[in-house]
């Protein structure tokens, strides 16, 4: 009997450690996160897109240099076509590496994000912290899984690499060390997600929250360090802040491959390019190594804080950390009836437990509203101090010469990315906290429930332009108190400076109602469409992602493919790659920026919609367009809304 | 109140539901019995509007679940297996959010939120956060909760799961208390003996096929019907009594005893009684009179005596072994 039950474990057992260097040194951790990311659809579906992806930009880009190497060469002879082929490989090489650098970071901040999160919501983490596995092993073990994918990803390319090689001459070198920067960079995204996905319940959150980290390491840092650098009182340390500033950003090693491939000879005066790319993976890994001590000294706090309330015997403390209807759902599992006093939790406005606040008629707006508006207070805070300091660092080292326009566009950037996550878990968070059975067993109607979710994410997403405002209000007072002190004292002449405009660096009050006009509608549709993807895919990560990819699509992929579809292979259709980039809001408040700081009257200005074909009109042309922009904006938030309502009251036969 | 009829629900290739028939009168408290996966879940989802039937109909307190669903949610609440919380809520926030959702006026939320924490003990937790309450008050709220709009039917989905003794109990005397009120219950559980204390009639479901619906009586006396016997007795005999053996013996050829057995050690006899004189002689103690003479005339002394009863576990497995293939 025994010997029966032993044969039929063993190999159970054998088969689900698979190969021996999937359950080899990473440990038990790495073998089943290698084996359930396998598994799942969704990894499959980040192959096929990415693989997509990256045969479209290769598409494209061989598309446009192959017609400039024809007009170049002609058509005749296996030689020449041998020489287009050698004119076309840097361009398709690098085309590759940049589209792996950018989607292995973004792949590799989704795929850490969740990390923990989900084994915290699933209630696996406290099963997990219960094993002799260290803190360490845990950790690594994700991230090697994870790279394990990420690497699966980077191997897409190989053949393709691999024949350009062989046909066009590519050197190895570069195409190695552009490798090793995108793997590098997609080792850091992943670990920062786990890091933040340490600390959230859910897994949007540390997905943004990562895109910025590594945007502020890789881009902010070496440009702080880079504009110092300008700063005459710190002439003398020149050198040395430029040096730091390319070691400490990849994409500036990626920049010099890319310059070396493309026969430009590289960039003069910094230094070879292999030491260079080298330096910079080398500095990426520091960075990662920083957060994987960072990651598993905080999980190693969970882990102790877990055994010590275990010799309590009381209620987990991964529950605690996590709250909400995961500690539930922890707390389930260990089916306790009397768990220690939870910590008591400050909440959003001034009520706390012991009271109770007054629910209107509208519940689900009503909960929304309560919802605290930048997450942790003591996130709000370093955020909002960060911020403030970076503006008067940029303030004090540029004074505004130049900035404005590269502030506002920044700010919309990010604000944007913030708006296409805001919502996306609205609904998907109440399918994974249990909530929304019992939710859609009252006769809310599926608009009144839809309404409510992007109500509340349009309320805390009004702060990033009201910063944008505030930034151009307040560099308006600085410039006119640099242009003279008494100016700030006396408000009519800072208004008629401002209306004169003949103060260079001020941006016009007008700017100030036509800011609101070209952010209103995309973030309205950035949080409808949010909440519509909520609605159609299970988890909130993959409608964050799509939401992203969406917006990203709209804006960035989609004007690049026109351009290099209509100006580089057709050589006409300038109308329509305009025509698609005037709603593009990036370059509407920049083109907005740059139209309301010109040293001239407001009336006779002349403001762009960028293009290819550029249009120029008045203010109330303009102003005009912007309002018919921002009306087809809201036509297609109201049309995510009404599908996202569809979509609730189908299959439970609700009102839409 | 509720009657299905051949409701079925497939997911992919798995069969959830087969053809569901079911009528369930108004007042009733229904047990629904099967094992994990059976298709409780799914039913009452479908009852509740969440989940659409492939094919079928079904209607709640009169109202059809297709074309009336509205209604059928204003006089239905549910409580699912696993309940979710609203963390950042207090429990009066809590009901109140519900309340305001089924439309119930300001004014009038206050004195009923006020009865169903009065009714579910839950009062001095008015005002503490939903996340800071134990498993079973979160049960209890989640009771409280489906109560606020009154509806006419409840459908509770493992109401005592991952409760502890304590918090079982309590459970178990609210849902009896509902049943009083006169609600209609649909309760799913798996510890079949609370449901045989408040149910009034059962359902056994197993694969998404309903092997059984009825009252309890029936189910037992089914269960009966389908053992070799009608009913087992022990007897324990006193120490001065004759062998247990012997008196096993004598048993043995009453043609009402299907089988006798004696364990001398411990002094027991185990009688299985045949079907016929079960019903001959009715329930209760005269049916054993025979059995008691027959030992005394054999030179016994009866120490215990203990007809053993049918539990709602013998009824659950005598009715669905070998029913679903």
């Amino acid at each position: 009997m025994s010997g029966a039950t032993t044969s039929a474990v063993a190999p159970t057992r054998a088969k689900s450690r698979g190969p021996w260097f999937v359950g080899g040194l990473p440990g038990p951790v790495f073998a089943k996160d290698v084996w359930i990311l396998g598994k799942r659809p969704s990894t499959s579906w980040i192959r096929l897109v990415y693989s997509l992806i990256l045969l479209t930009v290769v598409g494209l880009v061989f598309g446009a240099s192959i017609d400039s190497a024809r007009n170049a060469y002609g058509y005749s002879g296996t030689a020449l076509a041998l020489q287009r082929s050698q004119e076309v490989a840097p361009a398709v090489t690098v085309a590759i590496m940049w589209s792996q650098f950018v989607m292995l970071a973004i792949i590799g901040a989704a795929m850490g994000a969740p990390a923990i999160s989900d084994e915290v919501r699933a209630g696996s983490l406290a099963t997990l912290l219960t094993t002799p596995l260290k803190a360490t092993q845990i950790v690594l073990g994700k991230v090697m899984s994870r790279m394990v994918e990420l690497s699966i990803l980077a191997l897409v390319s190989l053949p393709l690499l691999l024949a350009i090689r062989t046909y066009g001459g590519v050197p190895a070198t570069n195409t190695l060390l552009m490798v090793g920067i995108c793997l590098a960079m997609g080792l850091l995204a992943v670990q920062v997600g786990i890091f933040f996905s340490i600390r959230f319940k859910r897994p949007a959150g540390p997905l943004v929250l990562s895109v910025l980290v590594i945007a502020v390491l890789t881009m902010l840092l070496p440009g702080i360090l880079a504009i110092l650098a300008q700063v005459p009182n710190l002439a003398v340390y020149q050198r040395p802040l430029m040096f730091f500033a390319a070691l400490m950003s990849p994409q500036w090693a990626m920049v010099m491959n890319t310059a070396t491939l493309m026969n430009e000879g590289g960039v003069p005066g910094m230094g070879d390019v292999v030491t260079q790319s080298l330096a910079a993976i080398g500095v990426t890994l520091v960075w990662w190594l920083i957060f994987f001590v960072l990651s598993c000294l905080m999980l190693r706090r969970s882990m102790r804080a877990e055994e010590r309330v275990k010799s309590r015997g009381s209620k987990p403390v991964v529950a605690a950390v996590s709250t909400g209807s995961a500690a539930a759902t922890t707390a389930a599992t260990t089916g306790d009836t009397a768990p220690t006093k939870p910590k008591r939790r400050r909440r959003s406005g001034a009520v706390q437990a012991g009271m109770s606040r007054e629910v209107s008629d509208r519940p689900i707006l009503w909960r929304e509203l309560q919802q605290p508006m930048l997450g942790r207070r003591w996130m709000a805070w370093t955020g909002g101090i960060l911020i403030g300091l970076a503006a008067l660092f940029i303030y004090y080292v540029s004074g505004l010469e130049g900035v404005q326009i590269a502030l506002a566009i920044v700010s919309t950037v990010v604000w944007l990315l913030f708006a296409a996550v805001a919502t996306t878990g609205c609904i998907s968070q109440e399918r994974e906290g249990r909530t929304l059975d019992v939710l859609l067993t009252t006769p809310l109607s599926g608009w009144e429930i839809v309404w409510g979710k992007f109500m509340g994410g349009m309320r805390r997403l009004w702060i990033g332009p009201a910063i944008i405002m505030l930034h151009v209000l307040l560099s308006g007072c600085l410039a006119n108190y640099l242009a003279g002190p008494l100016s700030t004292l006396d408000p009519f002449t800072s208004i008629r400076r401002w209306q004169g405009g003949w103060t260079p660096d001020v941006v016009h009050p007008i700017a100030l109602l036509m800011i609101p006009l070209i952010l209103l509608g995309p973030i309205a549709l950035l949080a409808a469409s949010g909440v519509w993807l909520s609605t159609v895919l299970k988890r909130s990560t993959a409608a964050a992602i799509c939401n992203l990819a969406l917006a990203l699509g709209v804006w960035l992929v989609v004007p690049i493919f026109l351009l290099i579809l209509f100006e580089g292979m057709l050589n006409s259709g300038e109308k329509i790659v305009t025509l698609w980039l005037m709603p593009n809001p990036v370059l509407l408040i920049g083109s907005v920026i740059d139209g309301c700081m010109r040293d001239e009257s407001i009336w006779v200005r002349q403001f762009s919609f960028v293009g290819p074909d550029d249009i120029r009109v008045s203010l109330p042309a303009y102003v005009i367009g912007l309002c018919i922009i921002c009306g087809l904006y809201l036509g297609a938030t109201l049309l995510c809304l009404r599908l996202a309502a569809a979509r609730i009251a189908r299959g439970t036969g609700r009102a839409k | 109140m509720i009657q299905t009829r051949e409701l079925t629900k497939q997911y992919g290739g798995l069969v959830a539901l087969n053809k569901l028939t079911l009528d369930i009168g108004p007042g009733e408290v229904f047990g629904f019995i099967g094992p994990n996966g059976a298709g409780k879940t799914t039913t009452m989802k479908i009852l509740s509007c969440l989940v659409q039937p492939d094919h079928g109909s079904a209607s709640v307190a009169g109202f059809d679940i297709g074309r009336d669903a509205d209604q059928v949610r204003r006089n239905i609440g549910y409580m699912p297996d696993f309940l979710g919380v609203y963390d950042d809520l207090t429990v009066d926030e809590y009901l109140q959010f519900f309340a305001a959702a089924f439309g119930i006026t300001r004014k009038n939320r206050a004195g009923i939120i006020g009865q169903v924490l009065e009714l579910t003990d839950l009062t001095f937790k008015r005002h503490e956060l939903v996340d800071s309450l134990s498993r079973g008050m979160q049960q209890r709220l989640g009771v409280a909760r489906v109560l606020v709009h009154d509806p006419r039917v409840l459908f509770l989905d493992e109401p005592a799961s991952g409760l502890d003794p304590r918090a079982r109990i309590e459970m178990r005397s609210l849902l009896q208390e509902l049943g009083k009120m006169g609600k209609t219950l649909l309760v799913s559980s798996h510890i079949l003996s609370e449901l045989a204390e408040m149910c009034t009639c059962i359902g056994i479901i197993e694969r998404g096929t309903l092997l059984y619906a009825g009252s309890i009586q029936d189910a037992y006396e089914r269960t009966r019907a389908r053992s070799d016997s009608a009913e087992r007795i022990v007897v324990t005999l006193e120490a001065q009594s004759a062998p247990a053996t012997l008196i096993a013996a004598r048993l043995a050829s009453d043609e009402r005893v299907a089988k006798a057995t004696a364990d001398d050690a411990s002094r027991t006899l185990t009688i299985d009684i045949k079907h016929r004189a079960a019903s001959e002689a009715g329930s209760g103690m005269t049916g054993h009179h025979f059995v008691i003479e027959g030992i005394i005339n054999a030179g016994g002394r009866i120490a215990s005596f203990q007809p053993e009863q049918v539990r709602l576990e013998d009824a659950f497995l005598k009715l669905t072994t070998g029913a679903v293939q």
